[in-house]
């Protein structure tokens, strides 16, 4: 790889479209565990995600509909990745929620106004409403939310852990 | 259908994924209607009620759905962040690797000039007498000679295990007890115990064969002296461990497992068990003795580490030093024999093929069957010649190069290993032509690192079994060990050393986080000036910024580290306000000093060299070090810095070199203990500072005030 010496002055809109390809293609390459362009279908989510979007798994769905060809295979290409991944980050797709609207969202759980959540409760809602967690994904949620003392989730201070800042 | 949603409680495919959204979709709606009917089972008195109770539950869904996908996101985020650390690590592992095989080659190259060369006829002849030493065979009376023990006696006050030959199950219970409590095997004793190894290890073939059932003939005797005709022999599981590369804590943990070896329970040690780790010298006791006392039951495979030339650079000669003093000498000419001793490879019931690296297109098994294993003292070169007119046999070397250094890859096809400088990367096609071509069904191997422990590739064909966990950092990975059952039907079997409390997953990550960055920040240091030369060429009017881009491709091309650098500039560098990257702040963060020069940086080129290629630097020093003392003279280490300069084609003045060796003579008689040298080279992180001295000085205010 050369590196570039002192360059024509550049379109700012080409600039901002070169970048933006290869911050997808640093995500990309980040799961390309055989370097060889592609990645395990089952990444993509993850790869989507950590680029800043928000998906629910049903939209997930939609995207990888998207980066298909014809029939489903068990890995993406980038090329596929891409094409639909640009289109996702120009159009501001997906956008995430803000943190408040998080800590509004355990409120409205919040039925009796506690202040908290049982564990009885995260489980109700995050196993049998909306798209459902795993047992795996509960449990990882459940340890770390939950106050060892009182056996609660006092959402208050477990939504600025959730808040991963990585300076991006 | 809340119930079939109850369903999707493993990782998903996309087929699952479909089902998932389908559902979530129904589910949404039958929620609603769900929950209205839950409603303390009363009826709602009116249609507005019933608008009401419909329109809470639409918005307390839509609350759980944004729970749940922030949820997710942040996992996503944490899953990339810990995957950008595993690359660091992995990069500069194989970075290190490649170096030193490049400082290898070049050592090859001076032997066979016969010590002239680039520094001119005879300038380099010391060295490369010394080199060559190290690498004859010795003849075993020779050997004994110098590797001798029974003169030796052990104190009274010896606390460490004591072992009386031959030995005993209990002798091994022993040694894992002591060593628990960091116990230290005394010389003699450990002296011995690689005498008989070495004895045992010889009358092994280079291929190893075990059987998971116990032989046919025993199984006719226990027959006839059973009363019960239809007994039958019991079958039993084969276990391959991979790489333990001195972690004690894991081989224990597997031990205690999966039991000591035994006839009933063999075991195969998959190669690397030394360099890196604090403990080589222990499992190598453990595993030697373990082969004594059922030598049918333990198979060892020579990894690429069980090798003088790496334990040189990787921490094993360190470690034998630190511990032994004046017996290392002793200690480590007989571990380069018992290592050059280990076989290759070993067959499961003539179907499981297992090796420490992998193999390439031109292994040819006849051929390795039939080759002197115990010449190649270390793989990385061919055997000395014996005389000037016996020619390298090539290919011969490639043999044993290929199976201790080689990786698999998705590409089909075979090529030169260019990331490790050794052995190839083979694809699927090799694979399966060698399991054809032997009639074999797997090939096992370690050498690499994996997350979880393991790893199939190559469509099951070819299984990673690596047991060292937490191996770049605690949280870093599992380790896993495999069983293969009487129908080499493999189970594996995970686990994880851990000392610290179960943190929460965030807060691990962030330690092994801060530590690849710390890593990485070191490699970039070492190569500053170089990396400052390309950033002003490409800021010829000095504004101070380049592009993110000019940036990112210089990063990787100076460094040939293949990294995700955007992903990682928020952590290495800054912008200024119109999104241009401010270069010299890649290196405000940190420096390098040297301890012993006063706490002042050296000056600049001299520390720089000598930081980038300490590792390079100490193997010349080890070679250099003709008694394994761990001291050179100033001389020695003077002419160690000159090969350096040769073999990495970097400059340091002689006015720069004896001034840096002056500065270093601690002992008043003229040695330098270039361990403390290497040592005393540090990365002194500012922002680490300010915010420890911050920290400090709040406590400092507070307890003022008290």
């Amino acid at each position: 790889m050369a590196t570039e010496e002192a360059l024509p002055p550049e379109n700012p809109e080409d600039t901002a479209v070169q970048e933006l390809k290869k911050r997808i293609a640093d995500a990309f390459e980040i799961f390309d565990h055989e370097a060889n362009q592609t990645v395990d279908v089952r990444e993509v989510g993850t790869i989507i995600r950590s680029l800043g979007c928000c998906p629910t798994e049903g939209e997930l769905h939609d995207i990888l509909k998207e980066m298909e060809e014809e029939e489903p295979l068990p890995y993406v290409t980038f090329d596929a990745f891409l094409g639909v991944a640009m289109k996702i980050l120009q159009e501001k797709r997906y956008k995430p929620a803000l943190e408040d609207q998080l800590l509004k969202a355990f409120q409205v759980l919040d039925i009796e106004n506690n202040g908290y959540l049982t564990k009885e409760e995260i489980e109700k809602y995050m196993v049998e409403e909306g798209e459902p967690f795993s047992t795996e994904e509960l449990e990882e949620m459940l340890s770390a939310a939950i106050d060892p003392e009182k056996g609660t989730v006092i959402y208050k201070e477990y939504v600025p852990l959730l808040v991963v800042d990585d300076a991006v | 259908s809340t119930a079939q949603s109850h369903q999707q409680h493993q990782r998903v495919g996309v087929a699952q994924i479909c089902d998932t959204s389908a559902k979530s979709a129904v589910s949404l709606r039958s929620g609603i209607s769900t929950r209205t009917n839950e409603a303390g089972g009363q009826q709602p008195a009116s249609a507005a009620d019933d608008i009401e109770a419909e329109a809470k539950n639409e918005v307390s869904l839509q609350s759980a759905v944004l729970i749940q996908k922030w949820y997710r996101r942040y996992k996503a985020r944490l899953e990339a962040r810990r995957q950008t650390s595993w690359m660091i690590y992995q990069s500069i592992e194989y970075s290190s690797e490649s170096s030193q095989l490049h400082l290898y080659n070049f050592f090859n190259d001076m032997l066979r000039l016969g010590g002239g060369g680039v520094g001119g006829a005879s300038a380099n002849a010391g060295f490369a007498e010394r080199l060559r030493q190290k690498s004859i065979e010795e003849e075993d009376e020779e050997l004994l000679e110098h590797t001798g023990y029974s003169e030796m006696t052990v104190e009274r006050n010896y606390k460490g295990p004591k072992l009386s030959f031959p030995l005993s199950a209990t002798h091994v219970q022993l040694m894992i007890d002591s060593f628990r409590q960091g116990g230290l095997l005394h010389a003699r004793y450990l002296l011995q115990l690689l005498h008989e190894t070495r004895s045992v290890l010889k009358t092994r073939q280079n291929i190893q064969l075990v059987s998971s059932s116990i032989s046919k003939q025993l199984d006719l005797v226990i027959k006839m002296l059973s009363l019960n005709a239809n007994f039958h022999a019991p079958i039993l599981k084969v276990t391959v461990v991979g790489d333990l590369h001195g972690k004690l804590e894991d081989l224990l943990i597997v031990l205690y497992k999966n039991g000591l070896p035994d006839v009933t329970n063999p075991y195969i040690f998959n190669g690397d068990f030394v360099d890196r780790g604090p403990n080589s010298v222990e499992i190598l006791a453990i595993l030697f003795a373990c082969q004594l006392v059922w030598p049918s039951a333990v198979f060892l495979n020579r990894g690429n580490h069980e090798d003088q030339v790496m334990n040189l650079r990787y921490g094993f000669i360190k470690e034998v030093q630190y511990k032994y003093r004046q017996t290392a000498n002793k200690l480590l000419n007989m571990f380069s024999e018992v290592f050059a001793w280990m076989p290759l490879a070993t067959v499961i019931d003539d179907r499981v093929f297992v090796t420490h690296g992998g193999i390439s297109d031109k292994v040819d098994l006849d051929r390795v069957r039939r080759l002197d294993r115990h010449r190649y003292v270390s793989v990385l070169r061919p055997p000395v010649a014996k005389s000037s007119d016996e020619k390298v046999d090539y290919m011969e070397w490639r043999q044993v190069l290929d199976l201790l250094w080689s990786d698999p890859k998705a590409q089909q096809g075979c090529k030169p290993n260019t990331f490790r400088g050794g052995g190839c990367y083979f694809g699927p096609n090799v694979t399966r032509a060698f399991l054809d071509k032997y009639g074999y069904k797997l090939l096992v191997r370690s050498h690499e690192c994996k997350q979880d422990g393991w790893e199939f590739c190559h469509e099951d064909t070819v299984l990673t079994v690596f047991s060292a966990s937490n191996y770049y950092e605690e949280g870093s990975n599992k380790g896993a060990y495999v069983k293969f059952d009487s129908e080499c039907r493999p189970r594996l079997v995970q686990f994880v050393a851990s000392r610290r409390d179960k943190l929460p997953k965030g807060q691990r990550l962030s330690s092994v986080e801060e530590s690849a960055l710390r890593d990485l920040r070191g490699k970039i240091l070492a190569s500053k000036s170089e990396l400052i030369d390309a950033f002003l060429r490409l800021d010829p009017e000095k504004t101070g910024a380049i592009r993110v881009s000019q940036w990112c491709s210089t990063m990787e091309e100076k460094l040939r580290l293949e990294l995700p650098w955007r992903t990682l500039r928020p952590h290495l560098a800054q912008l200024n306000k119109d999104g241009r990257l401010l270069y010299m702040s890649t290196f405000q963060r940190a420096a390098i000093q040297h301890r012993l020069s006063g706490g002042k940086e050296m000056a600049n080129s001299v520390t720089e060299t000598v930081y980038k290629n300490r590792e390079e630097l100490e193997t010349i020093f080890r070679i250099m070090d003709k008694d394994n003392s761990g001291q050179i003279s100033l001389e020695e280490f003077k002419e160690s810095c000159r090969i350096l300069c040769q073999a990495t084609q970097r400059q340091m003045t002689e006015d720069e070199v004896a001034d840096m060796a002056k500065s270093l003579d601690l002992n008043s008689d003229g040695y330098i203990d270039f361990n403390e040298f290497l040592e005393a080279f540090r990365i002194v992180d500012y922002q680490r500072q300010e915010s420890q001295k911050r920290l400090l000085g709040d406590s400092v205010q507070s307890s003022v005030s008290e």
